[in-house]
């Protein structure tokens, strides 16, 4: 493994900064036949709330032009399942364990998180991006407040580990959300959640999925989440983990450069397996052709006019 | 992983075989699986981004394996321009597998593309001993493909289609409710509504059926559960992953209203 791609995220060591996104991934095992788990940097698991929950209506997932709609609807085993049947499998590996969470209530967050906080994982990752079902169900990203509500609440039980929050591009200015989480207490936010978007079958009038909408990811959203992470890096010193379409080295340089300082992979999974190797091997010929020592030097580097 | 493409050529008009070099989906044993494919040779394409899933149609050597395609869109499309000696991305294989009968008389039911996880299946159940009678329903003569090869593959072939242009006129569950109690067991694959009425003759009959269903899948590797299929079971309903608990599924423990929505 190249020290050129070893990267410290508060204070969590990474063999290499590519990270597999929430969701995408599943909680590893499913993965492991097809690629090799140890030659990625971290894994952030399927978003976990505290009861096993059973998600959305089929058709859940549409493709769309170089990416895809997803409404599946935070299916999930909870948390203490999660840490009992599936986190033994993914200690065997050499891979940061981040877990994904969210709540339907500022409750239901802090329980999880309060479980997660004491079991043998690195990191936590919070999924703002859900509905408030006390607030008439509008979700915890969509207002600055709400956000900075949430935020201080769980950073009260989360105390062993460093805690993330995922900001939702679903909002009109994500600065203003980013300092809510530096201001609270975040250690780290990852940059971004899926695009709300919306497909529909000429042929049978109907909507592509059976929630009507759902989340937009894939290279489709790129421009968009490279400029979302461009925007939080000049406001806010904690670091940000980027994502949003990235499927070959080039785009995780890019990400970089707008100033994260590492990375997730998320539909590119689906379609190649060793995505994820792949990309940490591309971004580490790009650094010794470019003779930076590690990438964290690579971070918001991007010049200006 | 990249498999080389050893021949991709056009069956009639709809459709497409292909075969493909890859070692690790050749070695496999049973029949009903299936793999995932990128429709595109080019590496740096992204557009479409999913794979497409295929069933495993035939093994024809420790190192390669075919496919069948009907095209029907844009990916099918794709594939059908890609040329021998380039490659393509594939995953696999994945899924579960039919449970094949030793020694019995057993039917397969196959209506449209779902004839191709039959060519692997029928052949496995033959070297088992059983005698292998395949219906295969299509809208016209032109829908029932590959003739020669299933005639060899099976004991008795029995097109139907629904124009009468070959075989049997009318649906394909016709003569299987006529002949239903000379099977021990029935394999089926094609549209839902088709093994809907299939498993209900089989449930009336009281003969076990396993049905190959096809849902939309993104990762085709139980990740992204944007797959699932609801199966009755004593706790209640359940969601399973079509692409690990299935493709392959006990017909009596489907919901088929729900599958078979809109
Ligand atoms: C386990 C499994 C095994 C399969 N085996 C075969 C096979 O051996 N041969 C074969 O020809 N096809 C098979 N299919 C179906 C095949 O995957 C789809 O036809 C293909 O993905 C369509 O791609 P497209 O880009 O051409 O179509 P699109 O442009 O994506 O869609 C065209 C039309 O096909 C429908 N469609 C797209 N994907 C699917 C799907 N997965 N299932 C049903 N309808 C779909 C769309 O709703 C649309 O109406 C299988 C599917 C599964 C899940
Ligand atoms: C099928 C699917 C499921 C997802 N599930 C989650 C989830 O449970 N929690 C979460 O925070 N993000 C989830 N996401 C969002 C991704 O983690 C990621 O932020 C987004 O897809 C953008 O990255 P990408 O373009 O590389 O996929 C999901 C995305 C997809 C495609
Ligand atoms: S296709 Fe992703 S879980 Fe089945």
């Amino acid at each position: 493994m190249s020290e050129r791609l070893k990267i410290n995220l508060c204070g969590v060591e990474f063999n290499n900064p590519v990270i597999a996104a929430s969701g995408t991934f599943g909680y590893g095992l499913e993965f492991s036949r097809f690629t090799d788990l140890n030659k990625i940097g971290g894994i952030s698991v399927k978003g976990i709330s505290l009861k096993e929950t059973y998600g959305n209506k089929m058709p859940r997932i549409a493709e769309t032009a170089s990416g895809m709609l997803n409404a599946i609807g935070l299916q999930n085993i909870g948390a203490e399942k999660f840490i009992s049947e599936k986190l033994p499998f993914l200690k065997k590996y050499d891979t940061r364990i981040i877990v994904n969470f969210w709540g339907k209530t500022i409750e239901e967050y802090t329980e999880t998180a309060a479980i997660l906080d004491k079991a043998d994982i690195d990191m936590l990752e919070m999924n703002i991006s859900c509905p408030n079902v006390k607030e008439g169900g509008i979700a915890f990203s969509s207002c600055p407040e709400m956000t900075e509500e949430i935020v201080k609440a769980v950073r009260k039980v989360v105390v062993h580990k460093p805690l993330i929050v995922k900001l939702s591009p679903n909002i009109t200015d994500i600065r203003l959300f980013a300092a809510a989480c530096e201001k609270c207490g975040a250690d780290a936010v990852s940059v971004i959640n899926t695009l709300l978007g919306m497909a529909i079958d000429v042929e049978t009038m109907k909507p592509k999925i059976a929630n009507i909408t759902g989340g937009l990811s894939g290279p489709a959203i790129k421009p968009v989440a490279v400029r979302m992470v461009h925007e939080v890096k000049k406001t806010v010193r904690i670091p940000i983990i980027g994502m949003g379409g990235i499927a070959f080295w080039e785009d995780a340089a890019e990400f970089f450069l707008a100033g994260a300082s590492a990375v997730q992979v998320g539909t590119a999974n689906f379609r190649d397996p060793d995505s994820c190797v792949k990309i940490s091997e591309g971004l580490d010929a790009y650094l010794e052709r470019k003779t930076i020592n590690n990438i964290s030097e690579l971070t918001g580097k991007a010049v200006l006019y | 992983m990249n498999a080389q493409i050893i021949s991709n050529a056009p069956v009639g008009t709809k459709f497409g075989y292909m075969e493909l070099k890859c070692p690790e989906i050749a070695s496999e044993k049973n029949a009903g699986r299936f793999f995932m494919v990128s429709v595109r040779s080019d590496e740096k394409s992204i557009d479409p981004i999913l794979k497409r899933p295929f069933a495993i149609c035939d093994i024809k050597s420790p190192d390669t394996f075919s496919f069948l395609y009907m095209i029907v869109g844009r990916g099918t499309s794709l594939l059908a321009k890609c040329r021998q000696g380039e490659y393509l991305g594939v995953t696999g294989p994945l899924g579960n597998y039919f449970k094949l009968e030793k020694n019995a008389s057993v039917a397969l039911a196959a209506g449209g593309i779902g004839i191709a996880p039959m060519i692997m299946t029928a052949k496995k159940l033959r070297g088992q001993g059983c005698r292998v009678t395949l219906f295969y329903g299509g809208r016209s003569a032109s829908d029932i493909i590959m003739r020669d090869t299933l005639e060899n593959i099976c004991d008795e072939l029995v097109p139907v289609t629904e124009d009468g242009s070959l075989g049997i006129k009318g649906l394909v569950t016709a003569p299987i409710k006529e002949r239903i109690s000379e099977f021990r067991k029935v394999y089926a694959c094609g549209p839902n509504r088709m093994l809907m009425a299939v498993n209900d003759i089989c449930s009336e009959a009281g003969t076990d059926i396993e049905v190959s269903l096809d849902e939309h899948m993104a990762c085709g590797v139980g990740a992204c559960l944007g797959c699932l299929v609801a199966v009755k079971e004593k706790t209640g309903t359940v969601m399973k992953r079509c692409c690990v608990e299935g493709p392959v599924f006990n017909g009596a423990k489907i919901d088929w209203p729900a599958l078979c929505r809109g």
